[in-house]
């Protein structure tokens, strides 16, 4: 599933300001970016992660993922905790 | 730029990123949020998640199972990761009506600032809904 179209925008900083956003609102993101700017946050490290991580490692960890044994470690941290739920 | 949840941040560290996502590393286009990086690490340490984990990697080296614990010790300074000092003024700026929890509108002003678009596993009605009225790309899709 897809929600929202993109659309161009202004630009600040080098990125992209939604239109739509309040007055108050875009205050606050033009001061966030510009501070983020400035202490390097919206540019992380780029290239890979290394080292790699084994194949036959990784497929348990996807596995862990689809059979559901992630997902009811999830239901216990986030039970009782609505702030980091998504509900 | 993209924006992992849980789920998808897992797969990402465990060697598993899809190419776009491998693309969007190798220039500085992934983040995810502190909530979304605290429940991962959270349920990894689940014992009942580490004891599956260890059984089924038993009889594999336990050398990448180890390289993912320290990575979800130590998050890759690949992964983008926004602080509080950036974040909060404005997730507090968000619209209230419905109101995000702590989660969604970490999720939604990240995406914002970073000028990116959500991956995520579940989306709530009301994260879709302040995705739809602030022009959030979300899509959802399994990890």
């Amino acid at each position: 599933m897809r929600v929202g179209d993109r659309d161009p925008g202004q630009y600040h900083c080098g990125v992209a300001t939604r239109s739509r956003l309040d007055p108050g609102l875009e205050m606050a993101v033009q001061r966030a970016r510009e501070r983020a700017a400035q202490t390097g946050e919206l540019t992380p490290r780029s290239g890979g992660l290394e080292p790699a991580v084994p194949a036959d490692v990784g497929a348990v960890i996807l596995e862990l993922l689809r059979d559901g044994t992630y997902a009811a470690a999830l239901a216990r941290v986030t039970a009782g905790d609505p702030d980091i739920s998504d509900a | 730029m993209l924006v992992l949840d849980d789920h998808h941040l897992f797969v990402a560290l465990s060697g598993n990123a899809p190419p776009d996502v491998l693309r969007a590393l190798a220039h500085s286009e992934v983040f995810t949020t502190a909530s979304w990086y605290y429940r991962l690490a959270r349920a990894a340490n689940d014992s009942t998640f580490t004891g599956a984990l260890s059984r089924r990697i038993e009889s594999l080296e336990s050398e990448g199972r180890d390289l993912i614990m320290n990575r979800l010790d130590q998050l890759p300074v690949e992964i983008g990761l926004l602080s509080s000092r950036t974040l909060v003024p404005v997730m507090a700026k968000l619209p209230t009506d419905p109101r995000l929890n702590h989660l969604a509108a970490e999720a939604v002003a990240t995406a914002i600032l970073v000028d990116g678009g959500l991956r995520v596993v579940a989306a709530s009605t009301v994260l879709i809904d302040a995705c739809n009225r602030l022009d959030v790309d979300l899509v959802v899709v399994d990890a």
